[in-house]
């Protein structure tokens, strides 16, 4: 019967160990309890910096696939193929749609339509268009886009519209331009809705130029077709739009033509059109989630090979790509990801709180942990104590962070789209594991070496490295760091410096920038270690100070700042590091925010900004300028031509004008101001004012001539002097690079005298207009006024580019200069915490003094002065000295960490200070010192006194 | 003149003062305690320490507050020096009741008039002796130099002349007292009373017998009106009057009383 015992002593040993679980579980939460306000703030802090990190990492991961989804999805088609065997373009397409890439291929044609010549005779006349036989009953030929019926839900992202976008087989859409010649023609209204007849042609190849007549077009008509909708493009870069060569300012054939449905043809009508010369090309949609299964900055990349997949079959065909703008959008978004880096002040700041009130705790339970030692507890079971209490905190810190980041990431990621973030939510298992791992282990660390020097104390003597010895490699060890740190920033300084231009910031520049402001943010640490000794150094030092604000109570303030124990001291690093972190961030933040608004009103150009149709540009500017309020108004003539093998946009202006009416900045021209160089142009016809960059390219200077060759792609050219060189002018951004948020997409720009393109070249119309106003107050009046007028289609648009890929990523992410913001708040509650816990600890300390003070009959007033004196000067010095610090090292890093901030420095970034705000952050830190400090000097009352000093106490 | 000698005036003219005093208001009343009350109220008990206690000490009175450990002897010294309120009864200083003045003017008073010694010293520990014994004339807005000066004096009058620039954590028990002493002396013109509450507890008895020794030669020198508490009769011998505290009232003991073997077992 041996087996009975062993079965009955199994449970009653599990529950011993159970009990002994429990009464430690007790005994730990009665500590964790007993402290409430320390383990809130250690919560606090570890909650604090666990969950940005966390955030960071669940927020970058899932909006990397959400954005480049969405981005995707926003986009009619990513690549189109031609080819010159049209008649093995089937083949290509069973290629291409069996690719696992490929979502959609759809056949593209580009022809022409005719309208309103059913009763003329073939032997008609009607090109010239501006010289038809029969001017009052003309035939209209526009462009026509064939496109299968099922297109239409990738298309009609191209268009505004009026009606119902659909495009069934008896149905066309309409461009706006078109439905208004064709209600001249008809003389009746063409809605959505009308029905029409129409002829889709394809001019028999081979005949002569110049006069045209109708026997000259195979027509394929068809009556009766209803117009379904009515649009207006919106040249956004897509492939459509790319395709029929769209692009920016140059206006879109898909402006004056209709979009007719494939399916309508028959396929002897398809083939006529084929053998006169019309060729299909392929668009090609793909397949989101493949495009970024390699990563989101390799998408290009996935859309490279498959062109280089359809190439490798097909030598006859020729893909392109929307590759620029899938890029912008990766570099865009990389920015913004990136660009969380300028959050670790704040982390750094709450790990410090962390140390700090952990250290803060300890400190309180010396007693404790020296009744524990007396009573025989080994130093192993005194570690365990803390160390079980330690996890039990982290415990309930990672489970908040965990919880609260999730739903961060959200928030962060906006309300709008909150379904889709958590549709796409992705946690990052892994970079999780290693931010709690950082956090906790920090924390654990610096318990441990403060419980180990309480603990060890009495062995500390008989250490083989004395302390002079340990000072000594403390200090090698940390001059070592600091070299180590400065070395290192030089090196990627250098090759920072090597990888940036001028104008735009790259994606290399954006890595090196983030590795660059590690490093300064290490320096800056250290440096403020330094800073912080030697202002304790000078608080000793300037007593004379003090005896002349605080004569009679100088000796007391003075001696208390020179104590070695329970001193104000021992803020001075946390609060250095805090307030030059906080004036850093924030310096950066408000340097942001000017930069971005300067840049919008510079980019705005002028009081107006008016996009019109395309209409005659002097007869418009006469008309806006009989507008009430209106002072001048100046419209941009532009075309394109060549210099060299490079393609430039021509603005012509009116220089005098324009010099009056544009908001120009004194780095609009490169050395020398907008009244020198504008001046210098209108006195000269022949003068053009090129980039800087394109000037040292092709090795000119001023005042030499240069021809311009290529107008609208014609064999002639021009010869014109280099009146100056132009950095960017307002209203058009950048001369040289490409201007997404001005909606330019050509490279290169000119600036020229106006009379060259009306005169020279015949240029009449234009699409862009400046106006400026005599009274600023009245400019929504005028605005209102102004959008009453046929041609305009907006005035000062508060995007000045829709279409820029940063507004794409706003949608789902928050801009850089709210990740500041957020950053500044944070530090800013983490110092209040920790200046209210640490005031009140050290004056917890102090409360025995005080009452003894008191009983020796020192007034309360005076020693509610004192400390008030004291405290103040350790947050005085040290936020002065911060805030100096910070803003030290905000100018000092703006150069680097421009690629983080901006994508393209349009206006120079510059560092700009809002003393306000400064002052705010002071009045906050000096507020929450008084609070704290008269929280324990009201406690001080009369019966604190005898209590602090009984002995029994 | 050097502030040396300036204070040195200034005590001949406290001493002139004082001997004046002693001549025009000998045996005249300088506290008069009337009745006095105290009990402390706390959620788990009401605890009646004091229960009517009334007497009156004259200027220049030697007086020991004898009584067992927890009968209540801080806290009467608490009551007399203004520290705390009594819950009822009436402390009057020179005919004037304590508690017709404002704070501030007690604070001011306990500065000017009373001289603290501690059983446990408290001493600011990140103040040398010296600078400790300063603290005092300081508050009382003396100038640096002249209270430098004077605690010079008071130290070397201790024995401590070679300890002034040593913190409390580097002086003994004793050195610590004779600090403490030397701290409650600190005031120009010198404090009218001195009150020592157990000045002797935490000291061995040889160092406290010489700690007493100092306390009522400095207040014989200077006349000062004293009031010291213990629960060692022998201490307690020490003095010109003797207050027993014992169940909340005060009995005053002639010194022979404590010769006698029967009274004293009918205390213990
Ligand atoms: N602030 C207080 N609150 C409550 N009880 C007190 C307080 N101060 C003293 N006591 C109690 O009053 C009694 C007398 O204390 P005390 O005057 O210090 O005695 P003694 O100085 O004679 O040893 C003691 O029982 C003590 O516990
Ligand atoms: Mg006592």
């Amino acid at each position: 019967m041996t087996s009975l015992p062993s079965s009955s002593i199994v449970p009653s040993r599990l529950r011993y160990y159970f009990r002994r679980l429990f009464f430690h579980l007790t005994i730990i939460f009665k500590n964790i309890s007993s402290r409430k306000l320390n383990s809130l703030i250690v919560i606090f802090g570890l909650v604090f910096s666990l969950t940005s990190l966390f955030v960071s990492s669940i927020w970058i991961e899932t909006n990397k696939s959400l954005i480049s989804d969405q981005y995707i999805e926003s986009l009619d088609y990513e690549m189109y193929i031609t080819s010159y065997m049209p008649y093995r373009m089937n083949e290509i397409y069973e290629f291409v749609i069996s690719d696992p890439l490929v979502s959609h291929v759809d056949y593209i044609y580009q022809t022409e339509a005719l309208f309103n010549f059913e009763d003329k005779s073939p032997e008609y006349r009607f090109f010239p268009e501006n010289n038809q036989e029969d001017p009052s009953n003309p035939i209209s030929i526009t462009s026509a886009i064939l496109l299968p019926s099922s297109s239409i839900d990738r298309i009609g992202v191209n268009f505004n519209f009026e009606g119902n976008l659909s495009l069934r087989s008896n149905e066309i859409l309409i461009s706006d331009l078109e439905a208004r010649e064709l209600e001249r023609i008809y003389n009746r209204s063409i809605v959505p809705g009308t029905t029409i007849n129409l002829a889709v042609t394809k001019r028999i190849p081979y005949t002569d130029g110049g006069e045209v007549y109708l026997k000259y077009f195979d027509l394929n008509i068809y009556s009766n077709f209803t117009v379904s909708a009515i649009y207006t493009t919106n040249s956004a870069r897509t492939i459509l739009n790319k395709l029929l060569g769209g692009f920016g300012s140059s206006p879109s054939p898909l402006d004056d033509s209709i979009i007719f449905p494939l399916e309508a043809f028959s396929s002897s009508d398809l083939y006529t059109l084929e053998r006169n010369g019309l060729l299909p090309k392929l668009l090609v949609k793909t397949r989101a989630d493949k495009m970024r299964e390699n990563g989101i900055s390799l998408m290009v990349d996935s859309l490279a090979a498959l062109r280089d997949r359809v190439t490798a079959r097909f030598y006859f065909s020729n893909c392109i790509l929307l590759d620029d703008e899938i890029q912008s959008m990766v570099d865009e978004y990389g920015r913004i990801s990136k660009s969380l880096v300028l959050f670790i002040p704040s982390i750094i700041v709450s790990v410090l709180l962390v140390i700090v009130s952990s250290n803060i705790t300890i400190n309180q339970r010396r007693e404790e942990v020296g009744i524990l030692r007396v009573k025989g507890a080994l130093p192993y079971q005194i570690i365990l104590l803390f160390f079980s209490e330690f996890v039990v905190l982290s415990f309930i810190s990672l489970v908040i962070s965990f919880g609260l980041s999730i739903l961060l990431s959200g928030i962060l990621t906006g309300t709008a789209n909150f379904s889709l973030f958590y549709g796409y939510l992705q946690i990052p298992v892994s970079s999780i594991e290693l931010n709690t791992i950082i956090v906790l282990g920090i924390y654990l660390v610096s318990m441990f070496l403060k419980l180990y020097s309480f603990i060890s104390q009495e062995v500390k003597e008989s250490f083989i490295i004395s302390t002079r010895g340990r000072k000594a490699i403390n200090k090698s060890l940390f001059i070592f760091i600091f070299i180590l740190l400065i070395v290192g920033f030089i090196f990627e300084l250098l090759d920072f410096k090597e990888s940036t231009d001028n104008y735009s910031r790259s994606f290399s520049s954006m890595i090196l920038s983030v590795r660059l402001f590690l490093l300064f943010i290490g320096l800056c640490l250290i440096s403020l270690y330094l800073v912080a000794l030697i202002l304790n150094f000078i608080l000793i030092k300037i007593k004379p100070i003090y005896s002349l604000l605080l004569k009679k109570s100088s000796f007391f303030i003075h001696k208390n700042i020179q104590r070695p124990r329970k001193s104000f001291s021992s803020l001075t690093l946390f609060l250095l590091i805090a307030s030059s972190l906080l004036s850093f961030t924030l310096a950066l933040q408000t340097s942001l925010l000017k930069n971005i608004a300067d840049e919008q009103y510079y980019l705005q150009g002028a009081d107006l900004r008016i996009i019109s149709h395309s209409t005659n540009i002097s007869s418009f500017e006469e008309k806006i300028e009989r507008i009430n309020g209106i002072e001048q108004a100046m419209g941009i003539y532009s075309t394109t031509a060549k210099i060299a093998s490079l393609t430039i946009e021509l603005f012509g202006v009116d220089p005098l004008k324009y010099l009056d009416i544009g908001r120009w900045i004194d780095v609009s021209f490169v050395n020398s101001s907008a009244l020198e160089a504008l001046q210098k142009l209108d006195s000269d016809p022949f003068g053009i004012c090129i980039s800087d960059y394109l000037a040292e390219r092709l090795g000119f200077s001023i005042d030499q001539s240069i021809y311009i060759s290529d107008f609208f792609g014609r064999a002639s050219f021009l010869s014109f002097n280099i009146s100056s060189l132009i950095r960017s002018a307002p209203g058009l951004g950048f001369a040289h690079g490409v201007n997404s948020k001005v909606g330019r997409y050509v490279e290169e720009y000119i600036l020229l005298n106006k009379d060259i393109l009306s005169n020279y070249l015949g240029v009449s119309n234009g699409t862009l207009f400046f106006a400026s106003v005599s009274e600023p107050k009245k400019i929504e009046s005028i605005k209102e006024q102004l959008l009453q007028l046929d041609e305009v289609v907006s005035v000062n648009p508060e995007k000045i580019n829709p279409n820029y890929i940063g507004y794409f990523i706003l949608q789902f992410v928050p801009d850089v200069w709210a990740i500041l913001t957020i950053s500044v708040t944070f530090i800013l509650i983490i110092s209040v915490v920790y200046i209210f816990m640490s005031t009140n600890y050290i004056l917890q300390q102090r409360r025995e003094e005080y009452a003894l003070l008191l009983a020796l009959g020192a007034n309360p007033k005076k020693v509610r002065k004192m400390i008030f004196f004291e405290l103040n000067i350790y947050i005085l010095f040290t936020l002065f000295f911060g805030m100096f610090f910070g803003i030290l090292s905000a100018l000092g890093s703006l150069y680097f960490v421009k690629p983080l901030l901006i994508t393209q420095e349009i206006i120079p970034l510059r560092l700009h200070v809002n003393s306000i705000l400064m002052l705010l952050i002071i009045v906050v830190f000096l507020f929450t010192t008084l609070l704290s400090s008269l929280s324990i000097i009201r406690a001080q009352t009369k019966t604190d006194i005898i209590n602090e000093l009984r002995i029994e106490k | 003149m050097t502030y040396n000698n300036l204070y040195k005036n200034q005590v001949d003219l406290t001493i002139l003062i004082s001997v004046l005093y002693y001549f025009i208001l000998m045996s005249t009343e300088f506290i008069r305690v009337e009745n006095l009350c105290k009990t402390y109220i706390s959620p788990a008990e009401r605890l009646e320490v004091l229960r009517g206690c009334s007497f009156t000490i004259f200027s220049g009175d030697v007086v020991c507050l004898l009584g067992v450990s927890g009968s209540g002897k801080t806290t009467l010294l608490n009551l007399i020096s203004g520290l705390d309120s009594p819950t009822s009864g009436e402390i009057y200083y020179d005919g004037v009741p304590l508690h017709s003045l404002t704070l501030d003017q007690i604070y001011d008073f306990r500065l000017k008039n009373i001289g603290f010694i501690f059983q446990d010293f408290h001493l600011l520990e990140h103040f040398t002796a010296l600078e400790n014994v300063m603290s005092p004339l300081l508050l009382q807005g003396h100038s640096e130099s002249f209270s430098r000066s004077v605690s010079f004096d008071l130290i070397s009058r201790v024995g401590l002349s070679d300890k002034v620039d040593s913190y409390p954590d580097q002086l003994s028990s004793g050195q610590k007292q004779r600090v403490a002493i030397a701290r409650s002396l600190a005031k120009v013109p010198l404090p009218r009373l001195l009150i020592a509450d157990e000045p002797t507890g935490t000291l061995d008895s040889r160092t406290g017998d010489s700690i007493m020794e100092l306390i009522l030669g400095l207040s014989s020198e200077h006349n000062l009106t004293t009031i010291f508490t213990t629960h060692e009769l022998f201490v307690a011998k020490l003095a010109s009057r003797i207050f027993l505290l014992r169940d909340g009232k005060i009995t005053s003991l002639s010194p022979s009383d404590l010769n006698n073997e029967s009274f004293i077992s009918s205390l213990v």
